[in-house]
């Protein structure tokens, strides 16, 4: 009887640590890379800058993939950039190629990821609404000053703190981001919104409310 | 009985031999796991200080700049010392965006920091056209350079504290709304720090957040009013379908309906509280097929337009993306296109129908204006369009130039390689305010 219990006791153990560690084999394999998009076209110009420099052998295919990024790395240590493997401005400009402060089709895209990940069980004018209010925060100055900024601001929206801003958007959310780069703002000039169901933070409420749409208030 | 205790026995051990296995797994996995956390929580921590020693700087060379630029006297040095302060302050934004701070936690001093950043550009520009600055400006930028040598001490005094403590740290553990970081930061703007007023047309004044409405002297209606304007503008709408959602208190005061269209699309109306004026229509509409030309839908596009209560508007630019025509309209006056005043609509091809429509900022900036009557003529207007261009059509227009400027342009179509250029010369004194280049993308035509 007792030799069953112990037996009992190890099989439950066994189930546990035999569960826990599928878990973190999990956390591993599905570690999602933290991959800074660009357009293709972007990237085959990126490709062909390096090769032209001597610091990429590989084809000009527009995906960035480990040799790219090495190339990446080489050039940016040699011409004094932060080595981090990601192309911004800086790089972008030591490449002789300039990035430009106009909205591009890589801002629709962010734009487009963010309001699907932020309100896309919401109506369609409400998701038009969000985009918006991302724009106006770049217009603001109490924000930062491009859209990839105030997406990425720390802490700003819940949707790219938890990582659902890495979901590929549909064609509402792309529509709804269009139609606000295009000048659309159903909350003419808000620059913030929360849902009153599941608003944690206690300042939101002192913002002077504008609108209600779907499940979000829009405010001031 | 002896047989089924030894089977049972073996079992034992081979479960305890499965169980040590599986515990030095788990262990090690864990173990890597941790140190995996570890290293991206030191990455993480590199990133913020380096983002704040960058921030440190920037305060640092802005506040020596602009005491730089208080005892210069010589426009040529002043007018480069602005624009690398402008530089340095639109930097130190970057910086602070990219640090753990709590939403609108310090929004005082960033909003503080983008306005020099857009003042000192302004007046940069002011001296690169060969003006003085006002007695107003110089006294403004000491008062400027008085906050940020504050600021500067204050920023310093602090790295102190932060570099003690760790940035991600302090970024996790919250104290009500705000983290500690944002916290340490909020100090920056203590009783001793004033901030004073800019007063400028540039990059995030106050006068572009709070525009003048121009065109809605109108009386205020009530909802049913609204309502029935709609019912008339969306002839085809049953009025059972319309359901008054509510009012939308901002710049603009509207009340907002949703209607369903004989497609049943739902569509999101906003009415103007003041004169029940069709403001914005919004529908989700996705469909890809297209049965109407874009010649056509701009026509659909100009009788909508009409049937809101805009007259006289004449199409300007169309394009197709996916389904959906979007158009823009402007209303023309002695032949002068008025861009400012911009009615923008999107036409499905598939239904023919409007599906988006928005005329804020017709009634925001439509008004009666008294057009000068060109200095320049129109050959004279081509010939200041670089000579590598190609000139194809020049036509008159009112352009709206950034921080509410309206300028008479001529406004020349070109093309140079295969791309089409859009060249802005003024018509009073033949420079040219701006150059456009469309840009074709996947997702439509882009106007840079």
């Amino acid at each position: 009887m007792k030799k069953r219990k112990i037996f009992l006791f190890m099989l439950a153990l066994f189930a546990i640590l035999y569960s826990a560690t599928f878990v973190l084999i999990d956390a591993f394999t599905n570690n999602e890379a933290i991959v800074i998009t660009a357009s293709q076209s972007e990237n085959k110009q990126i490709q062909q800058r390096l090769k032209e420099l001597g610091y990429y052998a590989g084809s000009i295919d527009g995906i960035i993939g480990s040799q790219s990024l090495k190339a990446i790395r080489n050039f940016q240590r040699d011409y004094g950039l932060t080595v981090d493997g990601i192309v911004g401005p800086k790089t972008l400009s030591a490449l002789g190629l300039s990035s430009s402060t106009s909205y591009t089709s890589q801002d629709l895209y962010l734009l487009a990821k963010c309001v699907h990940a932020e309100a896309r069980g919401e109506p369609y004018v409400g998701q038009v609404a969000v985009a918006a209010v991302i724009l106006n925060r770049v217009d603001s100055p109490e924000f930062p000053n491009t859209i990839s900024g105030v997406i990425y601001q720390p802490w700003a929206f819940t949707a790219v703190n938890d990582g659902q801003i890495n979901l590929e958007p549909n064609d509402s959310a792309y529509s709804a981001a269009k139609d606000a780069l295009n000048g659309w703002d159903p909350t003419y000039g808000c620059l913030y919104y929360y849902n009153p169901k599941t608003a944690t933070s206690e300042w939101i409420w002192s913002r002077i409310p504008v609108v209600t749409i779907g499940e979000h208030v829009f405010a001031i | 009985m002896e047989k089924s205790l030894k089977r049972s026995n073996i079992f034992l051990i081979v479960l305890s031999v499965i169980l040590a296995i599986a515990l030095v797994t788990f262990v090690v996995l864990y173990g890597i796991s941790m140190s995996n956390q570890n290293r991206l929580k030191v990455d993480l921590e590199n990133i913020y200080q380096r983002n704040y020693s960058e921030l440190v700087d920037n305060i640092n060379n802005s506040a020596i700049k602009l005491s730089k630029v208080a005892v210069s006297g010589e426009n040529a040095y002043s007018r480069n010392l602005l624009n690398e302060i402008s530089k340095n302050t639109a930097q130190a934004t970057t910086n602070l965006s990219a640090l753990p701070i709590s939403i609108n936690g310090i929004s005082e001093t960033i909003k503080f920091i983008n306005q020099v950043s857009g003042y000192t550009q302004t007046l940069s520009n002011k001296l690169d056209r060969g003006e003085n600055l006002t007695q107003q400006e110089l006294e403004t930028l000491k008062q400027l350079k008085d906050a940020f040598t504050t600021l500067k001490d204050k920023i310093n005094d602090m790295s102190t504290k932060i570099y003690n403590g760790k940035i991600y740290d302090a970024s996790v553990a919250f104290d009500g709304d705000f983290n500690k970081f944002t916290q340490i930061l909020q100090n920056l703007k203590s009783k001793d720090v004033e901030y004073p007023a800019m007063i400028y047309d540039g990059p995030f004044s106050d006068s572009m957040v709070n525009k003048d409405i121009k065109n809605m002297n109108f009386s205020k209606v009530t909802s049913d009013v609204a309502k029935s304007e709609i019912l008339d503008v969306f002839k085809d709408v049953d009025q059972n379908s319309v359901t008054y959602l509510g009012e939308t208190n901002g710049h603009f005061k509207t009340y907002d309906f949703k209607l369903i269209a004989p497609s049943e699309h739902s569509m999101y109306v906003q009415v103007t509280q003041n004169g029940a004026k069709i403001l914005t229509l919004s529908v989700g509409d996705f469909d890809d097929t297209q049965n109407y030309s874009l010649g056509t839908a701009e026509d659909i596009a100009i009788k909508f337009t009409n049937a809101t209560g805009i007259n006289e508007v004449k199409c300007v630019w169309s394009d197709v993306v996916g389904g959906d025509a979007y158009i823009n309209l402007a209303p023309v006056e002695n032949c002068v296109i008025l861009y400012p005043d911009l009615v923008k609509v999107k036409v499905d091809l598939n239904s023919g129908r409007v599906v988006g429509f928005e005329a804020s900022s017709y009634y925001t900036n439509h008004t009666k204006r008294s057009l000068k009557t060109p200095a320049l003529s129109v050959q004279s207007a081509k010939d200041e369009v670089p000579s590598s261009l190609y000139v194809k059509e020049t036509r008159l227009c009112l352009a709206p130039l950034e921080y509410n400027r309206e300028i008479l342009c001529y406004e020349n179509i070109c093309s140079h390689d295969g791309a089409t250029y859009y060249v802005y010369v003024n018509a009073t004194d033949g420079e040219i305010e701006n150059i456009l280049k469309v840009v074709e993308t996947d997702n439509g035509s882009l106007l840079m």
